[in-house]
C-alpha cells in the first residue's frame, strides 16, 4: 500500500563515547589500563569503607550520595531488617525454592526469586509510584484525603491494602517500629494516621508502602524504590531456594491429580476475533 | 464466610483455564489433546498464540505473526536487548540467564511488547476521532503535533534512530500472500503516514503497522503484549553466541579512563 516506509535514512544521532558517574572513581593501575589499584565510591575508599561501615551504611552512601547521620542509620537499618525475608509462603519465595529443587543453576535462583518479587501483590512493583502519591499525601490533609478514599471518591493508594482478604497487621506492626526511632517522620506518621483511618474499609498499610515511606523519609528517589525493595528482599528469597537445592524434588508441592481441577467454563465470551480458526480438526 | 475464604477454597489446589496433564491419558490444552491433534498438525506459533491468548489461530495469522518475529530478531549487538545478551556471552553467563536477561530488558517504556499497548492505543483513538468523528487526517496530525511541542512525535510514526522501517512493506508483503485485505485500521494508519511524510517527513515504524494490523484481526494490546512476551529472543541469542566463544571480556571493554567521574572529591569516613 506504501512504500513512503522503505526510504531509511539514517537521522545521525550521536551517541555517548564515554560513560559518566558521580558513584564510582577508579584510578587504574600502573602498568594495565583495564585493572585498578584504588576505587571510590561518591569519594570514600573502598577500604576505608570496609574498614568502618556496615553494609546497609554503603547501600545508602551508593543510592543517596553521603552516608547517613545517625537517625538515618538506624532507619534504614530498620527498614532492611524489616523486608529482608518475604517469607516462605510469598509467591517469589516459592518460586525460590521451585528453582532450588528443581535444581536450576546456583546462579538463576535469584534472579528467578527477584522477577517474581517484581509483582504488585505484596511486592515491589509499586514502590515507585507509592512514592509519588506519599509526597502528594504530604501536602495535603490525611483526614480529608481518607474520608474522600471512604467514600469512594479517590482511589486507595498503593502503598495501603489489603492482604488474603485483610489488613496486614504484621506489617502495621513493622511500621510502627519504624516510627519509633523516626524522630518528627512526617511520611512514616502520615502513612500510620491514613492507615488506622482506613480500618473501617479492612485495609491498612502493606510492606510496600512501608518501603516507599521510609525511602521517602530518607530521601531517596522514587525511581530507586522498585530495585531498593527488591534488594533488600533478596537475602531471605535466595536462603529459602538454597535450603531446597540439595532436597529431592518430591520436597516441592505437585499437586494430585484430583487436586488440579481443569475449568474451560470462565470463557471470556467475547466475540470470535478475525484470527481465530474455528476448528482445529 | 471469612474474609480469607477465596483462598482457602484454593489451598492444595490448582485450578487451570488452560489445561494439565492428565497423567497416563493426554496433555490436554485448551480442551484439545496436546500430542494428538497439535503436534505435526499445528505450527509451534499457533500454539504460542494459544497458549498466549486462549484463542487457536488461523495458519495464515500465526505465518504473520512469525515474520513479526522475524523483524524483531536482528543480530546486532548495540540493540538496548541485544547489548544485554552480548554482556552475558562476554562474561560467559549461560544461555538461559543471557537470553532471559535481554528478554527482560526489553520489557521497557521505549520498545518491546509494551509499546504495543500505546501503539494500539493510539490507532484506535484516530480512528474514533477521523472515522467516527469526522476530524480531517490533516487537522488530527496538527492537534498531536501541537499537543508535542510543535514536534511530530505521533506514537508509531517516528523511530529515534533513523527516518523509515523497511520491515513495515515486508509485513504488508507476508500479509498479502496470506490473504489478509487491508483492513480499516490499517487502511487509516497509512492515510496518516501519507499526510505526515508530506508535511513533516516522518513515516511509520513497524509499531504502527502491527498495532494496525492487530486490532483489524481483533487482537487486544493485552493479547499483543503476552504474544511477544518473548518477542527479542533470537537476536539476543545471536549477540550472545556472537560473543561466548570468545575470550571473556572483549565485547565493549573499557579502561579506567574511559569512565568521566563527577562525583564527590576524595573524604574519609568520619565517626559514624
Amino acid at each position: 500500500m506504501s512504500k513512503l516506509s522503505d526510504n531509511v535514512r539514517n537521522r545521525g544521532k550521536q551517541f555517548a563515547t564515554r560513560l559518566a558517574t558521580n558513584i564510582s572513581q577508579e584510578v587504574a593501575s600502573d602498568h594495565n589500563p583495564y585493572l585498578v589499584k584504588q576505587v571510590r565510591y561518591h569519594g570514600y575508599d573502598h577500604l576505608d569503607l570496609m574498614d568502618n561501615c556496615e553494609l546497609s551504611d554503603i547501600i545508602f552512601l551508593l543510592f543517596r550520595g553521603e552516608l547517613p547521620n545517625s537517625e538515618q542509620r538506624e532507619l534504614f537499618r530498620r527498614l532492611a531488617v524489616a523486608l529482608i525475608n518475604p517469607g516462605i509462603r510469598h509467591p517469589a519465595t516459592q518460586a525460590s525454592i521451585t528453582a532450588g529443587v528443581g535444581k536450576t543453576i546456583p546462579t538463576n535462583v535469584l534472579p528467578v526469586a527477584l522477577s517474581i518479587y517484581g509483582g504488585e501483590f505484596d511486592g515491589a512493583a509499586n514502590v515507585e509510584k507509592a512514592m509519588k502519591q506519599f509526597q502528594d499525601l504530604d501536602k495535603k490533609s490525611i483526614d480529608e484525603v481518607a474520608q474522600k478514599i471512604l467514600d469512594g471518591e479517590l482511589e486507595v493508594p498503593v502503598g495501603f491494602g489489603s492482604l488474603y482478604g485483610d489488613v496486614d497487621h504484621y506489617a502495621y506492626r513493622l511500621l510502627e517500629k519504624m516510627i519509633e526511632i523516626s524522630k518528627g517522620s512526617n511520611v512514616l506518621v502520615c502513612a500510620k494516621q491514613l492507615s488506622d483511618l482506613l480500618k473501617p474499609m479492612n485495609i491498612g498499610i502493606i510492606k510496600t508502602g512501608i518501603c516507599a515511606a521510609t525511602l521517602l523519609e530518607l530521601g531517596f528517589l522514587p525511581k530507586q524504590g522498585c530495585g531498593l525493595m527488591q534488594l533488600l528482599a533478596a537475602p531471605g528469597l535466595l536462603a529459602h531456594g538454597v535450603e531446597y537445592a540439595d532436597k529431592p524434588l518430591a520436597s516441592m508441592f505437585f499437586e494430585t491429580d484430583d487436586n488440579y481441577e481443569i475449568d474451560y467454563s470462565e470463557d471470556d465470551g467475547d466475540e470470535r476475533p478475525s484470527f481465530v480458526r474455528e476448528n482445529v480438526a | 464466610m471469612s474474609s480469607f475464604s477465596e483462598w482457602d477454597e484454593r489451598r492444595g489446589k490448582i485450578k487451570s483455564k488452560k489445561g494439565g496433564w492428565r497423567i497416563g491419558t493426554k496433555v490436554e490444552s485448551h480442551g484439545y489433546d496436546l500430542v494428538n491433534d497439535f503436534v505435526g498438525k499445528c505450527s509451534y506459533m499457533q500454539i504460542v498464540i494459544l497458549n498466549a491468548t486462549g484463542k487457536m489461530p488461523t495458519r495464515e495469522f500465526s505465518a504473520w505473526i512469525e515474520a513479526a518475529f522475524i523483524c524483531l530478531s536482528w543480530p546486532d549487538s548495540r540493540v538496548w536487548c541485544n547489548r544485554v545478551g552480548a554482556l552475558g556471552g562476554t562474561v560467559h553467563a549461560t544461555p538461559m540467564a543471557s537470553v532471559s536477561a535481554g528478554n527482560m530488558a526489553a520489557e521497557s517504556l521505549a520498545y518491546g511488547p509494551r509499546t504495543f499497548i500505546k501503539g494500539m492505543n493510539f490507532i484506535k483513538s484516530a480512528y474514533k476521532t477521523i472515522r467516527e468523528d469526522g476530524v480531517a487526517v490533516a487537522d488530527f496530525i496538527q492537534n498531536e503535533v501541537d499537543a508535542h511541542g510543535g514536534k511530530p512525535h505521533l506514537m508509531g510514526y517516528a523511530r529515534p534512530l533513523v527516518r523509515g522501517d523497511e520491515r513495515v512493506s515486508a509485513l504488508e508483503r507476508v500479509a498479502r500472500d496470506n490473504g489478509f485485505e487491508v483492513g480499516p485500521y490499517v487502511s487509516l494508519a497509512f492515510e496518516i503516514e501519507e499526510e505526515l511524510a508530506k508535511k513533516f517527513d516522518e513515516v511509520m515504524n513497524l509499531n504502527s503497522y502491527m498495532s494496525a494490523f492487530m486490532i483489524d484481526q481483533g487482537v487486544t494490546s493485552t493479547d499483543a503484549c503476552r504474544i511477544y512476551s518473548a518477542m527479542v529472543v533470537s537476536g539476543v541469542a545471536a549477540s550472545y553466541v556472537d560473543n561466548v566463544d570468545d575470550k571473556p571480556g572483549l565485547f565493549s571493554p573499557l579502561q579506567v579512563d574511559d569512565i568521566e567521574y563527577r562525583g564527590e572529591s576524595e573524604r574519609k569516613v568520619i565517626g559514624l
